[in-house]
């Protein structure tokens, strides 16, 4: 089916235009959602909600770009006020938990803190490596992983992202360079 | 420099494991939550509304008459009453309220004239 005749059907309500919508952008939906906001629970939820949202405002869409990068624009649009809101929450809970005198919970593994001899293993390195994407700038993150997963053109990642070609260039290269700075500077603290 | 050639091999191989990151499968049923989210939320549209309030209005209207009818039949044919005056009666009852012979024959004909 092509995608005008897709959009047309969707616009008028066809479950089984949803379906073929659906199916052929779940996995990546899910994946640039699970990306930001690191939790599958929520990355699923955020799922379910950018799908209802392309259901029911299927008419607002101006078919200015392809489908499927409206559909990842709603996404990631989603996924960042998700992090924005934990942002808030996690402002607050600070502010309430140095009145209730609780500390932070550190969650981060101490590479080779009681053995500096001993190798690490590729579990505790991804978990740093989650650690250090997850202080990226918002914008370097999500440039990054739909450019490393999701295999996105610089162009498609312009759109999603509402910017230019070359600023999508330079957030690549900055998450690049900020990734391999912060994992430098952690195993130098660590190790 | 042996802590720095081993800080480089570290962030060597953890920058090797981008490629290795888990692609994490969604829910399968995550369709069917969708679905019931949708159905359960979403409002019909306005002429389906529309359309469905005439018919039951309709509908309505319909079985008031058809009652109305039945109802004023059912009554006519119960009615025993001694107040049902037939033409004679009623211009008997005329003629003694403001005393004409009422056994004259009333024509309207020479009204017209």
């Amino acid at each position: 089916m092509q995608e005008i005749e897709l959009i047309n059907k969707l616009k008028n309500k066809d479950e089984d235009a949803f379906k073929i919508v659906f199916q052929d952008n779940l996995k990546k939906v899910f994946n640039t959602c699970y990306r930001i906001v690191n939790d599958k629970q929520t990355a699923e939820d955020l799922t379910q909600d950018v799908f209802i949202k392309v259901f029911l405002s299927i008419n607002d869409f101006r078919e200015e770009s392809k489908l499927s990068t409206w559909i990842y624009k709603i996404a990631v649009s989603k996924s960042l006020d998700y992090i924005k809101a934990q942002k808030r929450k996690k402002r607050f809970a600070i502010v309430t938990d140095f009145f209730s005198d609780k500390k932070m919970k550190d969650d981060i593994p101490s590479a080779g803190k009681d053995n500096p001899e001993r190798e690490l293993d590729n579990k505790e390195r991804i978990k740093i490596l989650k650690e250090a994407l997850d202080s990226l700038s918002e914008n370097q993150r999500v440039a990054f992983s739909l450019s490393k997963y999701e295999e996105m053109s610089y162009n498609e990642i312009a759109e999603i992202l509402d910017t230019s070609v070359s600023a999508v260039e330079s957030l690549i290269h900055r998450a690049k360079k900020n990734l391999e700075k912060k994992l430098y500077n952690y195993y130098k603290k660590h190790l | 420099m042996e802590k720095k050639y081993r800080i480089d091999e570290e962030v060597k191989k953890t920058l090797q494991l981008l490629d290795d990151m888990e692609i994490i499968e969604p829910n399968p049923f995550l369709l069917t939550r969708i679905k019931y989210v949708l159905d359960s939320n979403n409002p019909q549209p306005k002429s389906v509304i529309w359309n469905s309030l005439l018919n039951r209005i309709g509908i309505l209207i319909i079985s008031l008459l058809l009652f109305l009818n039945i109802y004023s039949l059912v009554s006519y044919l119960r009615d025993d009453s001694p107040y049902v005056y037939s033409r004679e009666n009623y211009i008997q009852k005329l003629g003694a309220e403001y005393y004409f012979d009422s056994s004259e024959n009333i024509s309207t004909d020479s009204w017209a004239e």
